[in-house]
């Protein structure tokens, strides 16, 4: 039995017509769009954000949607929480619908976190005494008792997300779906709200997650549904979803200036599944015409916006490489999904870095690598005594 | 719960959904316009020196003029006193002045929410036509001791005080309702809406009594102006001590309600696109 459905639905904003208008503005417009003499003949432009997206979700099933930035994941999950309508197709949802859209989505800013749980609550159907319930547990989830009567708008901006997060979620609704805010919180709360959302989905809840995050992904959810430019490129289960996006990453790879790129195996094969250990090949094109190169900066990433293990190659004086070639003998990851990314002469901060691709990493004895394991990995040996 | 038991939600493009589901919906979140007033009123006396003393310190201070420079020109032989009846007429005014005021801003005060979750689009709206009906409450509790002083009569005509002030509140929603879903499309509402009241005030009979309207025109004029049957009502029950003239109220809410069913209309249209215009 589904919980939630996707037929064949479309999300088309006007580019530049929504918004706060005055009726002047509007009527001028439209005046000199009709007027012959009228050089300004721009049509109203649209952009699709979703075309022809179809998925069903079943009741008690984690489900994510994947894709790069822009692909129309978080169009999908505002129209399933009702926030905006779809521009064609059906969405039917059965049961009530706690949405966590971004941070601070349904808590307003000048009431106080008490207030926020009441109105928050009745806005996702609760009754009254119901709320009462489940007051304390959301309480204690946000740990926000000492700032429970002051405006949120006074919080930071990680208490709002987990205020946001402890409502949503201790609603207990029938469909949670939960967009990338988490990123915010700190990393001791993501891993709370993913056991969180773990745990509601044991007991029947049915979720709708988008996180650039592929570990948690992967950890949670057992079905996901790849979207690109609005349109849907695969569903099904998530390691083969993870991999179709892996592929897309990889043939879409491109470095700064039309240069290339390829993320390989030690034999050669890309879109590598590696075992914990293995080793990796980065190949990557310098374009002559951007000047010599100094230096290349690669970096390992899961999700999150900075590198887990990284390697520097400086090129030697004189030499004017077209190519630089990266060879790793063994990357100390435990199972899930990495990017790799690269920075060519790259200066101090996030300047310049780009993603080359991705790999996967498979443990044969554990197919999800638990929550609270860090991805890279100890080279340890356990030794066990019975006495 | 059972799982089958479990409401179906239909999401379609754009059209506007039926005023029965609208109803059905909106009373299915009664608990959210409930939080909804409930907090505007916190908003609102948070930070006011006065608190709710603004509720009676808006009518009395009106008063002032009407009294000092009309009342000469109005008072009528075996009437009750002009200040009586211009208090009763200004506390019902009051209360609709600041339900379509606020009612109308509702939806562009609340983009914050209404961009980020979903809830029946009315809820808002109806809410702030609600909440100031706590300071209609202690307008009536003012007019209890200053309405005496002034030389209002007692009357029977009492009884149908909650009736009219139900009639207020109708026509305000009707008002709001549209108004509301203008505002977020276009910014002028909120320009116009004041200086809409204020000329609003002028052609009700708050700063005169009804009577000065002819005999032939008055019916015509409650049509035209929902206000007129209800604050034509407060100041009869209130100051004169007689009872509301039914037909004048009947016209004022046949308007209303054909207001409020077309604005009604224009809202569900409008509602889909608010969370990109708000």
């Amino acid at each position: 039995m589904w919980a939630l459905r996707f037929e064949a639905v479309g999300k088309t904003y006007r580019v530049g017509g929504a918004g706060y208008r005055s009726l002047r503005e509007d009527l001028s417009a439209r005046w000199r769009r009709r007027s012959p003499a009228s050089t300004d003949r721009r049509p109203l432009r649209r952009r699709v954000a979703l075309d022809d997206v179809s998925f069903e979700v079943d009741e008690g099933e984690a489900f994510a949607v994947v894709g790069p930035n822009g692909a129309g994941k978080s169009t999908a999950l505002r129209i399933a929480a009702r926030v905006t309508a779809p521009s064609a197709g059906v969405v039917r949802v059965r049961g009530r619908v706690g949405a966590l859209i971004e941070v601070g989505a349904g808590i307003h800013p000048e009431l106080s976190g008490r207030e926020n749980i009441w109105l928050y609550g009745a806005i996702l159907g609760l009754t009254r005494p119901e709320i009462r319930r489940r007051f304390d547990s959301i309480v204690a989830f946000a740990e926000l008792e000492s700032a429970l009567d002051v405006p949120v708008k006074r919080y930071s901006s990680g208490m709002q997300l987990r205020l946001g997060f402890a409502i949503a979620a201790g609603v207990e609704p029938d469909v949670l779906v939960v967009d990338e805010a988490l990123a915010v919180g700190d990393a001791r709360f993501q891993v709370r709200c993913l056991e969180r959302m773990a745990d509601l989905v044991r007991s029947g809840t049915t979720l709708l997650y988008v996180s650039h995050d592929l570990a948690s992904v992967e950890a949670v959810c057992r079905r996901a549904a790849l979207l690109v430019d609005g349109r849907l490129h695969a569903t099904g289960d998530v390691a083969s979803t993870l991999g179709a996006y892996l592929a897309w990453v990889e043939s879409s790879g491109d470095v700064a200036g039309g240069s290339t790129a390829a993320v390989t195996d030690l034999a050669g094969r890309t879109n590598p599944v590696l075992a914990p250990g293995d080793g990796l090949v980065v190949r990557l094109s310098l374009p002559p015409d951007r000047g010599a190169a100094t230096s290349v900066a690669l970096g390992i990433r899961d999700g999150h916006p900075w590198n887990l293990l990284g390697a520097l190659g400086t090129v030697p004086p004189g030499r004017e490489p077209v190519v630089a070639r990266c060879h790793i003998d063994s990357l100390p990851l435990s199972g899930g999904v990495y990017q790799v990314w690269a920075s060519v002469d790259g200066t101090e901060g996030d300047g310049g870095w780009r993603q080359l691709g991705a790999f996967r990493v498979e443990e044969p004895d554990r197919p999800a690598r638990p929550l609270w394991l860090p991805p890279v990995a100890l080279t340890h040996r356990w030794e066990w005594d019975d006495r | 719960m059972d799982p089958t038991a479990r409401h179906e939600l239909v999401l379609t493009p754009g059209a506007a959904i039926t005023a029965r589901r609208a109803g059905r919906e909106l009373w299915a979140a009664r608990d959210v316009v409930r939080a909804f007033a409930v907090r505007s009123l916190r908003i609102r006396y948070r930070q006011a020196a006065l608190g709710a003393l603004w509720a009676v310190a808006q009518p009395l201070a009106l008063l002032v003029p009407f009294a000092a420079f009309l009342a000469s020109d109005v008072d009528r032989p075996g009437a009750a006193p002009y200040a009586a009846s211009a208090l009763a007429a200004l506390i019902g005014w009051g209360y609709l002045s600041s339900a379509v005021t606020n009612g109308a801003g509702a939806l562009v005060n609340e983009a914050f929410l209404v961009r980020k979750t979903w809830f029946p689009r009315e809820a808002p709206v109806l809410a702030a036509v609600l909440a100031p009906l706590v300071e209609v409450t202690l307008g009536l509790g003012l007019y209890a001791v200053a309405g005496p002083l002034l030389g209002a009569r007692l009357g029977w005509g009492l009884v149908t005080l909650p009736l009219l002030v139900a009639a207020l509140a109708i026509v305000a929603a009707s008002l709001a309702l549209p108004l509301a879903a203008l505002n977020a499309l276009f910014r002028d509402v909120r320009h116009a809406l004041p200086f809409v009241v204020l000329l609003w005030l002028f052609v009700s009979p708050v700063a005169y009594p009804i009577e000065r309207v002819t005999d032939e025109g008055r019916l015509l004029y409650a049509f035209a102006n929902p206000a007129a049957g209800p604050l034509d009502g407060f100041r009869r029950v209130l100051a004169e001590g007689t009872w509301p003239d039914l037909t004048l109220l009947g016209a004022s809410m046949t308007t209303a309600l054909v207001v409020g069913t077309i604005g009604h209309r224009l809202f569900r249209r409008l509602a889909p696109t608010l969370p990109d215009l708000v």
